[in-house]
């Protein structure tokens, strides 16, 4: 990783100088700036890389292996893997979609090495879930983690690939390029993924879907 | 109404803003005109609210805080701090192991010998006494005192 140029050190000082005097939310360090702190021995780097990835990153394990504690151990390998490889992190991704990436990895390891479980019935979907999909109510407050065991049992009926690009599109946000480098497939193999682990869902979920007006 | 249109493939895609800007704004009028792609929209976004609304599972803040403590930097200062523990207790050890054989056992075992080992033993003018009459008459007058204290 290259130096910041004091040109640029100075520039940015003075701009947090500005934002602390107008009151303005300070400047954050970018992930490039705290990944060069890191690799140069700045244990505080690593810290905040982790506070500021660490909760998206949970939410997607969570999404592929299905449980609380195979989602922390698949996030624990993720971190200690980057971090062990962070010096050769070149940034032709983001490193959200790199750890993305690692993260994949070890999910569908650690989803290999488990013995599945039995796969939940969709004819046990929750209030909450039919209403939100059917007539798109946002269920009350304590009905979340009704919701989240419908997710998971949607999301187990799906195949490992039709998980993995659902998860990364919906749960993660990530775009149709960027999932690409994720998985490591080509941009179109994406589309027609997502394409057919919908028309999957849609057709799981068919009696809780908007139905076509007979008019 | 018709459940599919040759335009469906494509709303998966339009749902998710992935379509460059003309093909985007193509798709938007048709979806007004075309009630099975409407139908499909409003399917995927269904799907969507569910997944996003289901799918917000917060990071516990223990497995946070686990996930701090297994750092490469707080690992190594773990092993550092044992390191210096360590070498604090071997350190203590060696002191007293020291002052154990300076004091006690150290002055015990000088008596052990007798008085022309302990000269023999000695460098004179940087050569050890090993000429043999010298060491015999230390040897003699070692005789003689152990026949005085008998």
């Amino acid at each position: 990783m290259e130096e910041i140029p004091p040109v640029r050190q100075t520039i940015l000082l003075m701009l947090q100088q500005e934002h602390l005097r107008t009151g303005a939310k300070p400047l954050q360090p970018t992930d490039s700036d705290l990944i060069r702190r890191a690799t140069g021995g700045d244990d505080a780097a690593y810290h905040e890389l982790v506070d500021r990835h660490a909760p998206q990153l949970y939410r997607l394990a969570f999404s592929l292996v299905g449980n609380a504690a195979d989602a922390e151990d698949v996030l624990q390998e993720t971190f200690a893997g980057a971090f062990r490889q962070l010096a050769k992190f070149e940034g032709r991704a983001s490193f959200r979609t790199w750890l993305s990436q690692i993260l994949v990895r070890q999910a569908a390891r650690c989803h290999r090495s488990r013995s599945r479980s039995k796969a939940i019935s969709l004819d046990t979907l929750s209030d909450a879930a039919r209403d939100l999909l059917k007539h798109g109510t946002v269920p009350p407050a304590g009905r979340e983690s009704d919701l989240r065991l419908d997710v998971l049992a949607v999301l187990g009926t799906l195949s490992p690939d039709h998980r993995e690009v659902v998860a990364l599109r919906e749960l993660h946000g990530l775009s149709y390029d960027e999932i690409a480098d994720v998985l490591r497939v080509p941009r179109g193999t994406v589309e027609s993924r997502l394409f057919r682990a919908r028309q999957e869902l849609k057709g799981r979920l068919k009696d809780y879907l908007p139905q076509p007006r007979r008019d | 109404m018709p459940d599919t249109c040759k335009h469906t493939r494509e709303i998966s895609a339009y749902h998710d803003g992935e379509l460059p800007l003309d093909e985007r704004a193509r798709l938007h009028a048709h979806v007004g005109r075309c009630p099975a792609c409407a139908l499909e929209l409003q399917r995927l976004q269904a799907i969507s609210r569910l997944l996003m609304e289901g799918g917000s599972t917060q990071m516990p803040a223990d497995a946070l805080s686990r996930l701090h403590g297994n750092l490469p930097g707080t690992r190594d200062r773990a092993i550092i701090r044992m390191a210096r523990m360590l070498t604090a207790a071997a350190a203590a050890v060696l002191v007293v192991c020291g002052a154990w054989l300076w004091s006690g056992a150290g002055a015990n075992g000088s008596e052990e010998y007798p008085s022309w080992e302990r000269a023999a033993a000695i460098v004179l003018g940087g050569e050890a006494a090993n000429e043999p009459q010298q060491i015999a008459q230390w040897i003699s007058e070692d005789l003689l005192l152990e026949q005085d204290n008998d």
